[in-house]
């Protein structure tokens, strides 16, 4: 990884990182029967058989430190745990591998207390000192771990105090590090005697503590999982306290949508998701119940250059918000399978400032119009665009070429030549278009996310972020960086809070960027799958799923 | 027309009289073939859409409306897209990009292959082989992942479509023009034009080029199918023109998630992309075998 330019690379994980959660990390949507299945007749599980899950993206690797795509968190989170949970009603925080912590009035010092009874793939038991060898070499920037910025923040010193307590101390307190410590796919013990067997090749042949151990990979083809059957640390909140139920999982890669869903359809792949456009044809389907779920993020959002002009002037900007109509982009993007946005933050993310949906921009052209007149962009006689100094509004859009994006960009072009501004929608590659962002061509670009926590605001709004992280937006405004920085740097959550409000506010009164929408997702599950559920944030949970004959 | 030939007949030189008849004789032949009469009606009418276009679409075709995904009807006669957009009006604008990228990408691809082919084969040597080890170099890569790599230089969009795929065609004109342009030159009135002191240039021009001028329009005009299959796949992979886009193999890739909805959406631009390709190779087709001096009547 060192042959890489390390800050390029941060950049493009910072998003890759961020984007890769929005399907790991989501939330219900309450009118959707959450569990659908309520058993009518209790059934005694039954061990055995294959639970065949269908994927579109294959992962890169499976070393946790090297990669940050969701497909391979996916599969990591199966064969390995998390140091701390979250209810998955509540979204409190519960214990996992680490029974209790502390944390230091000052934000300073963490100190984990882990369980004594959890034991690697290979044998060797669970301790502090292979738990601070993982992290250490996370926080080694030789190993070029992509997440830990975002994810374990800035530690300083890891201290095995004992077999089974780790003592953390930090540069500056980190408000997101409970969370980040959930995230079982970044986070989890690497199984030390695993990684010295196999050095390099360690990524295609992970092992941790997990329920499953890991089993074969074919790349292009599928990559099966064992039961571990040492396994008894399930976290608390399922039915089985020992090990999975299944013999194996398989998780096999079809990359386009259409042969995915016939294959489910086929009886062939037990889970898969199912597209938006798709969902109607399943929702009736005898041999499928439909989970759902919220993205944890906004997954719609345009935002604006703010190095530029005329997208400088705070009138322009909320003139284009108030520009757009959110209903039939939903329609057109996602068939109707989201729900609007109002801010930076999702509904069902900790931290959510309920205040958006009073001072979000309601769809008014022309109040819209007002603004571009009172910015001085008026619309000649005969003209479809207007004008100032001679000089027509026209600004560039800056997409990748997805089915979704394609869809918000043509629906924008439409709604914002209504108000007389001419776009031109430009479409690049996913690392070309960061590329771009970054170096700060475009005027506007869309843009989507998944987060677990209001951390996020500091990445997108921080004036350090612009041009290196992701602040495509180039935002520069002091007041926002202190905000930010204070979620950032402060532990207490009800603080937190409150900074993470005022950012929320400050971002739609400057109208840094349009939010559009909050996409709901699916997923198929083959009735033969019992007892599968998903948490308040769309995680699978599957140490409880057995398979019926 | 009798009139003509008998004049030109009672000239000095019988040559013209034979240039006639045999530009005659290929007409006719061409004419002969019910295929490629079928497929050249239906190209002009398809040139005539592109020209037409604008008086032509009933709709804009980038407006959009409420009413999505319809299925054909009397108002759509071929349904809308999930913007709302008249699927037909969208047809017959993209049909202008697909020619246009067909003609452009092989004019390029024609005319710099052409000049290569003509100067390789003519003058031999040192010239003939940077040359043609270069198209040797060109040829090792397959024609679509060719135009994958400059795109990818170049960047996205349809002008750089018509570049990346006129630059993959090159190599095919070069060699066929080459290898006529040996034996071209080696007749007895190049040889003459040489004695008489006329310039390398002159000769390549005005004696060698007319002589192998029947093969390339059969080449170029096949080429221009392959390119509009070749610009509706780079579309379709996401490396065609930015949105909004008529092109056909757009429009493809954006309706193939509504595979099992919406059958309409890849049916329509699929058969455009078909009927034209076909129509063209049947021209091609018959054309070739018009201008095969081999088949003299």
């Amino acid at each position: 990884m060192s042959v890489f330019d390390s800050r390029r690379l941060s950049l493009l994980i910072a998003v890759v990182f961020a984007l890769s959660l929005a399907v790991v990390a989501c939330a219900p949507e309450e009118a959707v029967d959450d569990d659908p299945i309520d058993e009518p007749v209790e059934e005694e599980p039954q061990r055995g058989g294959r639970l065949v899950i269908g994927y579109a993206e294959e992962p890169n690797t499976l070393d946790a430190h090297l990669t940050a795509a969701a497909s391979a968190y996916f599969v990591m989170s199966q064969i390995s745990d998390p140091m701390v949970d979250r209810d998955p009603e509540t979204a409190d925080f519960i214990p996992a591998l680490a029974e209790d912590w502390d944390i230091s009035d000052d934000g300073l010092e963490i100190t984990l207390y882990l369980r004594d009874d959890a034991e690697f793939h290979s044998g060797e038991p669970f301790t502090a000192e292979a738990l601070k060898a993982t992290w250490d070499r996370a926080l080694d920037p030789e190993t070029g771990t992509v997440h830990t910025d975002g994810v374990l923040g800035p530690m300083k010193e890891l201290t095995a105090v004992d077999d089974y307590t780790l003592l953390i101390e930090m540069e500056r307190p980190f408000g997101p590090l409970l969370h980040g410590f959930t995230m079982a796919g970044y986070t989890h013990a690497i199984d030390p005697v695993a990684l010295e067997e196999h050095g390099e090749d360690y990524g295609r042949n992970p092992s941790s503590t997990g329920p499953y151990r890991f089993d074969d990979w074919v790349s292009g083809e599928y990559i099966t999982l064992v039961r571990n059957e040492d396994y008894s640390w399930p976290p608390e909140y399922y039915e089985n306290k020992g090990a999975p139920y299944p013999d194996e999982v398989e998780i096999r890669y079809i990359t386009e949508d259409a042969p995915r869903l016939a294959a489910l359809e086929a009886g062939e792949l037990d889970i898969a998701r199912v597209p938006p456009a798709e969902v109607d044809m399943f929702m009736d389907h005898p041999d499928f119940e439909i989970y759902s779920y919220m993205t944890e993020g906004v997954t719609m959002s345009v935002w604006f250059n703010q190095d530029r002009e005329p997208l400088d002037d705070v009138l322009v900007r909320r003139a284009l918000n108030l520009a757009i109509e959110k209903d039939p982009i939903i329609a057109a993007a996602e068939e109707g399978h989201a729900i609007e946005a109002h801010g930076p933050l999702p509904p069902n993310m900790w931290g959510y400032w309920e205040g958006v949906e009073d001072i979000s921009y309601q769809y008014d052209p022309e109040e819209a119009g007002k603004l571009l007149d009172e910015a001085g962009w008026v619309l000649p006689e005969d003209e479809e665009y207007r004008e100032k100094d001679g000089e027509t509004l026209k600004l560039s859009l800056y997409i990748q070429p997805t089915d979704a994006w394609i869809a918000t960009s043509e629906m924008l072009q439409a709604q914002y030549r209504d108000i007389g501004v001419k776009v031109e929608i430009e479409s690049f590659e996913w690392g070309t278009l960061m590329e771009y962002l970054s170096e700060g061509r475009h005027d506007m670009n869309l843009m989507g996310y998944g987060y677990g926590d209001p951390d996020w605001l500091y990445h997108i709004f921080h004036s350090g972020e612009a041009g290196v992280g992701v602040n495509w937006a180039f935002i520069q405004d002091p007041e926002m960086d202190e905000l930010v920085e204070a979620q950032r740097y402060t532990v207490d959550p009800d603080e937190r809070m409150e900074y993470a409000a005022q950012a929320q506010e400050l971002a739609v009164d400057q109208a840094y960027w349009a939010p559009i929408y909050i996409r709901k997702n699916y997923i198929a599950v083959h009735e033969r799958v019992q007892d599968f559920d998903i948490n308040y944030r769309g995680t699978w949970l599957l140490h409880d799923v057995w398979l019926s004959d | 027309m009798l009139d003509d030939q008998d004049r030109i007949s009672e000239g000095e030189s019988d040559q013209p009289v034979k240039r006639i008849s045999l530009a005659r004789q290929t007409v006719r032949r061409f004419f002969r073939n019910r295929g490629a009469t079928l497929g050249l009606v239906i190209l002009l009418l398809l040139i005539a859409t592109a020209i037409f276009a604008p008086y032509l679409a009933p709709y804009d075709p980038f407006e959009v409306r409420p009413n999505r995904l319809e299925p054909p009807s009397s108002e759509h006669l071929l349904g809308t897209d999930r913007l709302g957009r008249d699927l037909l009006s969208m047809l017959i604008h993209g049909s202008r990009i697909s020619l246009q990228v067909g003609l452009v990408a092989v004019g390029i691809a024609m005319i710099i292959g052409t000049m290569l082919g003509l100067l390789a084969g003519y003058l031999g040597g040192w010239v003939d082989n940077v040359i043609m080890r270069f198209m040797d170099i060109l040829l090792a890569f397959p024609g679509l992942l060719l135009a994958l790599v400059i795109i990818a230089v170049l960047g996205t969009g349809l002008f750089n479509v018509m570049i990346a795929i006129g630059i993959a065609s090159i190599p095919t004109y070069t060699r066929l023009v080459r290898g006529d342009t040996l034996s071209v030159k080696e007749n007895e009135y190049a040889v003459a034009a040489h004695a008489q002191g006329a310039s390398a240039l002159r000769i390549m021009i005005r004696h060698i080029l007319p002589n192998v001028v029947a093969p390339i329009i059969v080449m170029a005009t096949l080429g221009v199918a392959g390119a509009i299959l070749a610009s509706a796949g780079l579309s379709f992979i996401g490396l065609g023109p930015s949105p909004p886009s008529a092109e056909w193999g757009a429009i493809l890739a954006q309706s193939r998630v509504y595979i099992r909805r919406a059958w309409w959406l890849l049916a329509f631009p699929g058969m455009a992309i078909t009927i034209t390709v076909l129509s063209i190779n049947m021209v091609g087709d018959g054309l070739r075998d018009a201008l095969d001096p081999q088949l003299k009547e």
